[in-house]
């Protein structure tokens, strides 16, 4: 066992120390390997941060009521507490027809042209916000139809069809997030399959003499694939530098955006068990696809010689 | 030690190479395999080195049947023997000693011990001091040394040549051959395919003759 893994770390070592000596080689196919798994990997925090974001989207739908405008004070109370004691409801927020009118004035600031409109022609509003757990489209959707049969109420109006639309394209774009990242790992796998390939086709008099001399077939391959390997984890890192880097560059104004919707949203990188299990993926691949390139080159280039 | 059986072989493009070709080497000799260009010298040794396989026929090496091999079966076997090339296949981006050591590393021969047997095989083919060169930094007889030096390291107990003075002058090939008549002592069996005949003319060696793929009779 202990002869296993010496010669295992033999063959890696001097695999690093081929790799070191042709550097400028090295840190082209690696620095191109890191952008091509950068694009999805980048994607993917994208995603993750997307539907980090729709998760406080989610918590906010709410139903607005509109109560008839001969509605006494008492009443409107009334309809709130009873809107309240529903299980399908969480809270309920009432504003009155001057907080209403008032807010209107601050935010349009036309009040010189209010004061000559003899009444308040806004109405009393009760805003139903129904819990997390109860609060898809269909759902709400069935208690904006209870409510709308209430007394009192003139009009209610349901703000989640904006927020269907958002669902669905959210759902798009991972779609097409999901399809062009598996075409860019694809093509990250098919660099280093190809730069294994470059790399045995430069060595073929080693590959004959080492074959000559009795070299077995996993002793022939064993450098290849340990290069293709160590390729893709360096890969791997610069892709984490880049997506960190990218992150940290647009964290502050994503903040800044976040904190002017009072939204408690913030952009999060990937976790480390996350780019543990990215990189022992990626790893993986890189093992498996530069095997069997290395097999099919071997078997072309002793079929050449023959 | 080697024995060939009614050993024939065609190749895919209908080139008859040898025909039905029988003989048997005992250990410890040095054995020439002399004929022109084209009277099936290299295919012969192809067959001992297992780069090919006969059409007909078997050949046997410590009474082991070679078809019988597969996989890395063949590549133990390889490690068996010592091949000198005619153009001595050098790594020209590997030193005298790295070049010299690689059947050691095939085996993966302990580091201290590769070294000592790396500075004896360059020993005996007088190469000495010229561990860190380069092969492009030495002569066409120097590099034809390494090759040498790189077939005895792992002490093969059967060494074949094919025309390994072919691409040297009359002087360097004598020097060669010298090398090769050395290392005979050492209870090694040495087979040189070569078509320079004086290499053993008028000498005590055992030499097959080849023409047209067939053996001429002794």
């Amino acid at each position: 066992m202990t002869r296993f893994f010496f010669l295992h770390l033999r063959t890696f070592v001097s695999c690093l120390g081929r790799m070191w000596r042709a550097r400028l080689a090295t840190l082209f196919t690696v620095t191109s390997v890191g952008i091509v798994l950068s694009l999805p990997l980048g994607l993917y925090t994208l995603s993750v941060n997307l539907k980090s974001a729709t998760e406080f989207v989610k918590s906010t739908p709410e139903i607005t009521l509109f109560v008839s405008k001969t509605a006494s004070a008492e009443s409107i109370a009334e309809l709130g507490t009873s809107i309240r004691q529903l299980p399908e409801v969480n809270q309920v927020s009432v504003i009155t027809a001057d907080e209403a009118l008032e807010e209107f004035e601050s935010i349009t600031g036309i009040e010189s042209v209010i004061k000559y409109v003899p009444d308040n022609p806004l109405p009393t509003v009760l805003i139903v916000r129904p819990p997390e757990s109860k609060s898809n489209p269909d759902e709400i959707q069935r208690l904006a139809t209870a409510l709308r049969e209430l007394e009192l109420v003139d009009a209610v109006e349901v703000d989640f069809e904006w927020l269907r639309r958002f669902y669905s394209i959210i759902g798009l774009v991972n779609i097409v997030f999901t399809i062009v990242s598996i075409l860019l790992v694809s093509a990250a796998v098919l660099l280093i399959c190809n730069t294994t390939r470059l790399s045995i086709s430069s060595r073929q008099d080693e590959i004959m003499v080492i074959d000559q001399i009795g070299g077995t077939g996993s002793f022939i391959r064993r450098p290849f694939v340990y290069i293709a390997v160590i390729q893709s984890l360096l890969g791997v890192v610069i892709a984490a530098v880049i997506i960190e880097a990218i992150r940290l560059t647009v964290e502050p104004y994503v903040t800044q955006l976040a904190d002017l919707y009072a939204s408690p949203f913030r952009v999060t990188g990937l976790t480390w068990q996350l780019w543990l299990a990215i990189t022992l993926s990626v790893c993986a691949i890189s093992w498996i696809a530069s095997r069997i390139t290395v097999k099919i080159c071997l078997y072309r280039l002793a079929a050449s010689k023959n | 030690m080697i024995r060939f059986s009614n050993v024939s072989k065609q190749y895919p493009s209908g080139q008859t190479a040898l025909r039905s070709v029988s003989f048997a080497i005992e250990p410890n000799q040095l054995v020439f395999l002399s004929g022109h260009s084209g009277a099936g010298k290299s295919t012969l040794i192809k067959l001992i080195t297992l780069q090919e396989k006969p059409t007909h026929g078997h050949v046997f090496v410590h009474d082991r049947n070679l078809s019988s091999l597969t996989g890395n079966q063949i590549a133990y076997y390889r490690r068996t023997l010592g091949v000198v090339h005619q153009d001595h296949k050098l790594l020209f981006d590997r030193t005298v000693s790295q070049n010299v050591g690689l059947p050691l590393a095939v085996t993966h021969t302990d580091t201290k011990k590769a070294q000592r047997r790396i500075s004896a095989a360059l020993e005996m083919v007088g190469l000495l001091g010229k561990e860190k060169s380069y092969p492009i930094q030495l002569s066409g007889g120097e590099q034809q040394r390494v090759g040498i030096a790189r077939a005895i390291v792992g002490r093969p107990q059967l060494i074949i040549a094919d025309e390994p003075t072919g691409n040297l002058d009359k002087e360097l090939g004598d020097e060669i051959m010298g090398i090769f008549k050395r290392l005979v002592q050492y209870e090694t069996t040495i087979i040189v395919a070569t078509h320079d005949r004086h290499h053993y003319v008028g000498q005590n060696f055992l030499v097959f003759e080849l023409q047209k793929g067939k053996l001429l009779p002794r």
